[in-house]
């Protein structure tokens, strides 16, 4: 393979091949990839990639009606005042915590919402909703559902006594079970896997020297058992 | 969406040479768009796409646990270019593992696009709004990093 004294961007070759340069510039490149082979091979692998894009995991353009909500269905349209203090009453009130319809563990905030965690495993293309075990390499998305407000959160994985952060922390501006990342889980030992929002937010380095006493009441966990039983 | 499917391998293909592995840059691409889509903003073009997985994935390789991951998986250490190259402008993805380290993040950033995006100064310089002199200010940092490791023999900064 011949020297390139100066390389094309892999960028640029990203932009040429999508036909997003300048005519002149285009040109440019097209001279220099007809005399340089390090080049062409790298664009040769930009065109030979024929690998799938997979699915966008978007949340719901429409998202089911959140639980906190669902409440008023149950008030029928001809409710009197009586029947709308007494709405506005509950949803001023923390939501009680035996409350079926939240999904996984939760949290209220400093500022009174509600913030609840779930998670979804994926193993060799089947998913389960809110599992209790994992193995090696089984992926691991998180869901958050929570009052309509924006929300910072962050996640710690919590595993053998030690403090991983597997997403980039983030806001979500809340709703019903907002996918807010997924990732690849190993051992060894059980993982506890806690959000941690707005105020309840710890610095990731007092989690790396405290460990799951640094987490006091400010977040939500779930526990996911270490299976080691052969893979389905 | 559309923006997806137009840069969506774009990215990837970067992502999957930062981190060495297919499944994380999934994760990492599929994050950016998600928050796009969330914040309703679709009129992002390449070169913004670029920063943003750059910074996702050293972020990433800075998490401790997959730092020791990624030097568990790339035993070996490449420092010098392939054939081909006239000066060693490629990293492997270890180095790159040990370097973000050592390195802050603007620093870091750069030597992505330098050694394995291979952009120019002016392109880097261009990217990121500053001078072509700030640029190589933290090029000459950079390098006298990788300097300490090849002195180390491969081994952490």
């Amino acid at each position: 393979m011949n020297a390139c004294h100066e390389p094309v961007s892999w960028l640029r070759l990203e932009h040429y091949h999508l036909g997003e340069l300048p005519p002149g510039e285009h040109s440019t490149i097209q001279a220099h990839l007809d005399g340089c082979a390090h080049c062409r091979a790298m664009l040769a692998e930009i065109e030979d990639d024929a690998r799938t894009l997979p699915p966008l995991p978007l949340p719901d353009a429409t998202p089911a009606q959140p639980w906190y909500r669902r409440l008023s269905i149950l008030i029928p349209s001809v409710a009197g005042p009586v029947l709308v203090a007494a709405l506005a009453l509950i949803l001023v009130l923390p939501p009680a915590t035996t409350d079926p319809e939240l999904p996984g563990r939760r949290i209220t905030t400093a500022k009174g919402d509600v913030v609840a965690i779930d998670l979804v495993r994926e193993r060799d293309g089947v998913t389960r909703q809110s599992p209790d075990a994992y193995q090696d390499g089984d992926r691991i998305q998180v869901q958050l559902t929570t009052t309509p407000a924006t929300h910072s959160w962050d996640l710690v994985v919590l595993q053998d006594g030690q403090a991983f952060f597997p997403l980039e922390p983030g806001t979500t501006p809340g709703g019903n079970r907002q996918v807010v990342g997924t990732f690849a889980i190993t051992g060894p030992g059980d993982a506890a896997v806690c959000v941690m929002v707005d105020e309840g937010r710890v610095e990731r380095a007092i989690l790396e020297a405290r460990g799951a006493e640094s987490l006091a009441d400010g977040a939500a966990c779930v526990t996911l058992e270490q299976s080691t039983g052969g893979r389905p | 969406m559309e923006i997806y499917r137009r840069y969506g391998p774009a990215l990837l293909r970067k992502c999957e040479r930062m981190l060495g592995n297919r499944p994380d840059a999934e994760d990492i691409v599929q994050g950016i768009f998600v928050d796009l889509y969330r914040k309703g903003k679709t009129d992002v073009d390449l070169p913004y796409l670029y920063r943003a997985a750059t910074s996702r994935c050293l972020n990433r390789i800075r998490d401790s646990r997959r730092r020791r991951e990624l030097l568990a998986e790339h035993g070996e250490v490449l420092i010098s270019a392939g054939p081909g190259m006239p000066e060693a402008r490629a990293i492997s993805v270890d180095l790159l593992a040990q370097l973000v380290g050592s390195l802050d993040k603007k620093s870091g950033e750069i030597l992505v696009y330098r050694y394995m995006d291979q952009m120019t100064g002016d392109e880097i310089a261009a990217l990121l709004g500053v001078s072509r002199r700030a640029v190589t200010k933290r090029l000459t940092k950079i390098r006298k990093a990788l300097e300490v490791i090849a002195a180390n023999g491969g081994g952490e900064a």
